[in-house]
């Protein structure tokens, strides 16, 4: 009786562990997935090749305005499928919902028609930090259309939850953007999405009253010695591999991201050089220099040091602007490119990450071409402009750009001064960077204030390399 | 004789030692208690953002007017409809699914228990021990299955979803009240049998009217799960953040891109939210009381 009681509570515990962990698969490996997978892809060709558009990516630039009817006409489509109904879902930050929603009304305006209505629900749950990851969770319930930073475009693209952009509209994505964004959004030579900020890199904000000229941000070694003199400290935070790959990018250091592979060399002279440039800045650990968050979080350690005057300049991107503006007051805040750092015996220009936010459209979509258009019509150079003016975000669109406020922004002339020196996220870095310790080497640096021999750091640079290519 | 008084006064001495001893030791455990409320009550009304120290430097009541009306960083007022964080829709919302899996969970909590401890059937134990082991495993575990069932139900994000989630699996918390209920004598129900009542009768005439202590805490218990549960309401809801429960609502407040903005308003929501439970507690605390000893008597 009792070993038969067992027998059946076995049997029952394992069918369930068993259906929980096949309902865990379903999302993406439905058959039905696979069909709105596939007649999503065919749409977005039958577009592509029903517009003229040329398959080369970056081929000529065709005119969108001339094209509105025949948008107008695909979209009458791929409504009469739903009944003349267009339901499309658009995930936005909580704060930009207001804003996005009055572009969304722009766009109803623009590509309205008889025979079809749109349904789009604007919702703000998940903001660009998020939004990635909640698409992967389950692609099919996920928004039509969403802004995402590009960080998690690579793994979007690998698990194919987001689509290419027709070709029509990257023709003049491509026209309208430098070389360096273009790149921010293509994987192996294929757009995925469409740019919409420039501003989610880091640069150098700085207190004006401590550096009164752009000659005193030029260099990181014055700037440090300027600030003790000031008892104010020079904020980056190299306890971070994001913000440390600066050093590495300028000493030399390949780390590159292509085809689902992470590559570097670490484990080289380039490497070593780094290394003993952070060393050299950490020295000053305490004293001018503050390199790690202390547990805080960046946002939370620049925002306060800013407060409390123990800070004289911070490398840091546009999300603590307000923050620290609030802080020591808006006349009084420059921003710059990163200085120069002293490395293997000369100055050497710091390297960044060049963060953009992107509008991307998923891959199972009921509408692939309405969805596009939207995505397309959020980023393009009204858009963009009109976004700037409401929430501040620095636009990517070069003829956004000489809008004569975007010009005069602080902020935005030093995410161009850096552009040249950044890199994108999505082509330097997968996932498996980030799981190294390159943050924590960096961190051991600061807070042995660099007195850390040749052969350790050689040992620690080996190890992260082993990290890398294992 | 000197030596008792001795021994006496040396006992008494120790005696206020260890007293004072345990006194200083409770009153440490307080403080450290009761900082973090403290904290949070103090943070609710900063004006200082989120680098504010214990006491902020100032005081205000914005942070409890910005979860009715919001407003943007320039001041402008946010339409009911654009509220980034619907503070008060999403306490309608909590209260709407505690209220109904509350009703539910409590009528079949008592059910289950009662036919435990009444009835004798085929394979009884059996169901026991299943109902404690599968008690066991944490409800979210089958969190996608179920989330695809309530699909096919047409109940995707629907708060409806969520009532059937927290009330589905109630029946395996029967232990405590069916502790009760065992110590309810059994003459009653022969009694009333004899006088031609049947099963349901006993239950809802005779030992329901008997037992208001266990039924005020199943109640309490079962109305509380929704207020805390975020794991459900997340994985269930998405993006559909009209639909939200408070646990979900404010804890998206303290999202990377709104933590330095919010900061503070979410700890005014979490102030206010204590509030009517602490004062649910605190009227049904005495059947609280009684009814968890009253059921831990005979477990």
């Amino acid at each position: 009786m009792v070993s038969k009681t067992k027998r059946v509570l076995a049997m029952i515990l394992t069918g369930m562990m068993a259906a929980s962990a096949l309902a865990g698969c379903t999302p993406t490996e439905t058959t039905e997935g696979g069909g709105t997978n596939s007649t999503a892809a065919s749409a977005t060709e039958s577009a592509a090749a029903g517009d003229g558009a040329s398959k080369a990516a970056g081929g000529e630039v065709q005119d969108i305005e001339a094209m509105t009817d025949n948008i107008k006409a695909k979209m009458k489509e791929e409504a009469a499928a739903t009944g003349g109904k267009i339901s499309l879902t658009f995930w936005c930050a909580s704060d930009d919902r207001k804003f996005e929603k009055s572009r969304i009304e722009e766009f109803k305006k623009k590509y309205g028609g008889d025979g079809y209505e749109f349904d789009i629900s604007v919702k703000a749950a998940f903001g660009e930090g998020e939004a990635g990851g909640k698409i992967l969770e389950s692609p099919k319930d996920g928004a039509d259309v969403f802004n995402f930073a590009d960080d998690q475009l690579s793994t979007l693209v690998e698990s194919k939850a987001i689509a290419p952009v027709i070709e029509l509209f990257n023709s003049n994505v491509v026209a309208n953007n430098s070389e360096e964004t273009v790149s921010a959004y293509q994987i192996d030579g294929v757009p995925y999405a469409f740019p919409k900020t420039s501003d989610n890199g880091y640069f150098l904000y700085y207190d004006k009253r401590v550096y009164p000229t752009e000659a005193d941000v030029a260099n990181l070694d014055d700037m440090i010695k300027k600030a003790a003199e000031n008892n104010k400290n020079v904020y980056f935070n190299i306890g971070n591999g994001w913000y440390n790959a600066a050093f590495y990018f300028s000493a030399g250091v390949t780390i590159k991201y292509e085809n689902g592979k992470q590559t570097t060399t670490f484990n080289t002279d380039e490497g070593f050089n780094a290394a003993k440039a952070m060393c050299h800045v950490a020295e000053n650990a305490g004293k001018g220099f503050v390199g790690t968050d202390g547990g805080s979080g960046d946002n939370s350690a620049v925002a306060k040091g800013f407060k409390d005057g123990s800070l004289a300049a911070a490398v840091i991107g546009t999300w603590e602007g307000p923050a620290i503006k609030e802080a020591i007051g808006a006349d009084n805040v420059g921003a710059a490119k990163l200085p120069t750092a002293l490395i293997a015996g000369e100055q050497k220009q710091l390297h960044s990450f060049g963060g953009y936010k992107l509008i991307g459209v998923n891959q199972f979509t009921k509408y692939p071409v309405t969805s596009q258009t939207l995505a397309y019509f959020l980023s393009n150079t009204e858009s963009q402009i009109a976004r700037y003016k409401e929430r501040g975000l620095i636009p990517t669109d070069l003829k956004a750009l000489e809008d004569k406020d975007i010009q005069s922004d602080p902020a935005r002339k030093a995410i161009s001064d850096q552009q040249p020196f950044s890199h994108g996220q999505g082509s330097s870095v997968g996932g498996k960077y980030w799981s190294t310790n390159v943050g924590g080497f960096g961190g051991e640096i600061v807070t042995k204030k660099g007195k850390i021999s040749d052969d350790e750091l050689k040992k620690s640079l080996q190890s992260i390399q082993t990290q890398i290519d294992t | 004789m000197t030596n008792t008084s001795s021994m006496q006064t040396g006992y008494a001495a120790k005696k206020k030692a260890v007293n004072t001893l345990i006194y200083v030791i409770l009153s440490i455990m307080v403080l450290i208690w009761i900082f973090p409320i403290v904290w949070l009550v103090l943070a609710s009304f900063s004006g200082d953002g989120i680098t504010t120290g214990l006491v902020p430097t100032k005081f205000t009541f914005d942070n409890y007017i910005r979860l009715a009306q919001d407003h943007d960083k320039d001041g402008h007022v946010y339409a009911p409809e654009d509220m980034p964080f619907p503070y008060f829709k999403w306490i309608l919302n909590t209260f709407i699914v505690a209220v109904l899996s509350c009703v539910i969970s409590t009528l079949i909590i008592l059910m289950v228990s009662y036919a435990f401890s009444r009835l004798r059937f085929k394979s009884r134990k059996t169901f026991l021990n299943l109902g404690l082991i599968l008690g066991m495993f944490p409800g979210f575990m089958s969190m996608a299955a179920t989330y695809n069932i309530m699909e096919i139900f047409g109940l995707k994000q629907n708060l409806f979803a969520l009532v059937i989630v927290y009330s589905a699996g109630a029946g395996l918390g029967y232990q405590v009240a069916k502790g009760f209920f065992d110590t309810i004598p059994r003459s009653l129900d022969e009694a009333a049998k004899i006088d031609g009542a049947t099963r349901n009768q006993i239950f809802w005439i005779i030992i329901l009217p008997l037992s208001k202590p266990i039924i005020v805490y199943t109640a309490l218990t079962t109305f509380i799960g929704p207020w805390a549960d975020y794991i459900f309401v997340s994985y269930f809801m998405k993006d559909n953040s009209d639909s939200y429960t408070i646990a979900l609502g404010l804890y998206r407040m303290i999202g990377q891109e709104t933590m330095n903005e919010y900061f503070t308003v979410f700890c005014a929501g979490a102030v206010l939210i204590a509030i009517p439970i602490t004062i649910l507690f605190v009227i049904m605390q005495r059947f609280y009381v009684a009814g968890v000893t009253g059921g831990a008597v005979k477990g």
